[in-house]
Parts: structure tokens; sequence; C-alpha cells
């Protein structure tokens, strides 16, 4: 059974089998974690949303058409439960309140001997956290899920010409949060006599 | 893809390996749906606020014994 393809587990999901939720859980768990943390910016709260994912493909496995891919399913729902739990928290939490609790978290996670290549990813995750969400969706599906602008309209059903705007402007705030980043190192400039 | 789209790339990416789901997701998972079917399964409770809706039937099935007690006992 571990063997199976995703078709075929998601069949047997559907004929009950519980442990076909598993095999499949254990399969997409590390995809559906990483998209929706990189979206929310919370363990605690993409630990809830991979549960939540989970739970709705237990729930409408008999919606699932088994003709197509499991993935971009996964992707979908994943993105949206992520969307819904940013705009939700967005009522309550001020940007101040959000960026200085993601800086907590994100030192909390760090061992003391991370390294400078560590902190550069923190810092880019962080000045990805800080995109508008639905930049920062397609900025993660492209470049963390490697997903090509047509498959990325087609999970979030809106045209490829939104997806590219999208990608763009993110693309040019993430290239300004480093371009500042640069900025801050020294140049060194060498005189050929 | 420019110097710094790579860079970007390889940052995000070098981010995301780094980071792992929790390690009982599976058994929290399961032990969610085992909660949830148990739920389903279980017989209603009694509500405060069916109250007036057991009386009046209680009531007619009462006023219905005793109807049909009557009638026998006219027949």
């Amino acid at each position: 059974m571990q063997n199976a393809s995703d078709r075929e587990l998601v069949l047997q999901l559907q004929a009950g089998r519980l442990d076909a939720l598993g095999i499949l859980y254990d399969r997409h768990r590390h995809m559906v974690y990483r998209t929706a943390l990189a979206i929310a910016g919370e363990p605690e709260a993409a630990a809830d949303l991979l549960q939540d994912v989970f739970l709705r493909l237990y729930r409408f496995a008999e919606r699932i058409d088994v003709s197509r891919p499991l993935e971009p399913w996964l992707y979908r729902v994943t993105t949206n439960l992520s969307y819904t739990w940013v705009k939700r928290r967005r009522r309550w939490f001020s940007p101040l309140e959000d960026i200085a609790e993601w800086l907590a978290s994100s030192k909390k996670q760090n061992p003391p001997y991370a390294s400078e290549r560590d902190e550069e990813s923190q810092q880019i995750q962080q000045a990805v956290s800080n995109l508008p969400i639905q930049q920062r969706i397609v900025i993660v599906l492209y470049y963390i899920n490697d997903l090509s602008l047509q498959e990325i309209a087609e999970i979030l059903e809106i045209p490829e010409g939104t997806v590219k705007s999208r990608l763009h402007y993110g693309r040019q705030a993430l290239k300004k949060t480093l371009g500042l980043q640069e900025g801050l190192v020294p140049v060194i400039q060498y005189e050929f006599t | 893809m420019d110097a710094i789209d790579r860079k970007i790339k390889q940052s995000l990416k070098q981010w995301a390996s780094g980071q792992r789901p929790p390690a009982n997701g599976r058994a929290r998972l399961m032990a969610e749906i085992a909660y949830k079917n148990s739920k389903t399964e279980k017989p209603p409770t009694f509500l405060a606020v069916n109250i007036p809706n057991e009386i009046f039937s209680w009531v007619m099935v009462y006023s219905c014994e005793k109807g049909v007690t009557a009638l026998r006992l006219v027949s």
C-alpha cells in the first residue's frame, strides 16, 4: 500500500480506508506544512492548517476527481485555508504586532549557532511574510514549490496574467529588500595601476 | 531568472527545507477523525430548550392513549 499511487489511495479513502489517509498524510505533509508556514508565518498556525487540510481530504474524499492529480487540490486547499487564516488574524493584530511576533518566533527557532546563510534565509522569509497576502501566495508557490505560472493560475483559479503581475510586484518588493541588505555590505574597490 | 531571483529561490528553499511538520501530526489527525466519528454516532443529548416540545409530545401521547382507552370503555 505504501507504493500505491495518490489516485489508488484516494480511491481507497473513498471506500473508507483510513490507513490510505495516513499514507497520503506522510507523503504530502512536508509540502503542505511548508506552504502553510510560508504563507501564515507561524509554526503553530501551520500545524493547525496541515491538520485542517487533511481533515478536509477525509471529509470531501468523495468529491475528489481521481482522474486528476491530487497535488493541485492540496495546494488549492492549503492556500485557501492559509489565506483565510491570515485575513482573520489581520482583523485582530496590527501589522507591527505581527512583525514583532514573527521576529520572536524566528528567534525561538534559530539555534545559537545558526550560520550567516541561515540568517539570510530568515531575512528573506521575513521579507516574504511582509508582502501583501496575494503576492505572498504566488511567491511561495513559484519559488518554494517550483510551480509554473500556468499551474499557479489553475490552482488559484485566476488568469495567468494576474499571476505574472503578482509575481512581478512581489519580486520587486523582495529585490528592494535584498538591495537594501546588499547596500549594507561594504564594496571593495580595486585600483589598477 | 537573474542573480537576485536565484538568490531568492535558493534562500527560500533553504529556509523551507529546514521546516519540519510536527512529529505527532498523523496521530493527532487520526485522533481527531476518531473523535469526530464518535461524536456523530453519539445519541442526541437532552437539552433544556427541548422541554416545551417534550411536554407537548408527552401530553399528545397521553391524551391519545386516554382517548383510545375511553373509546374502548365506551364501546
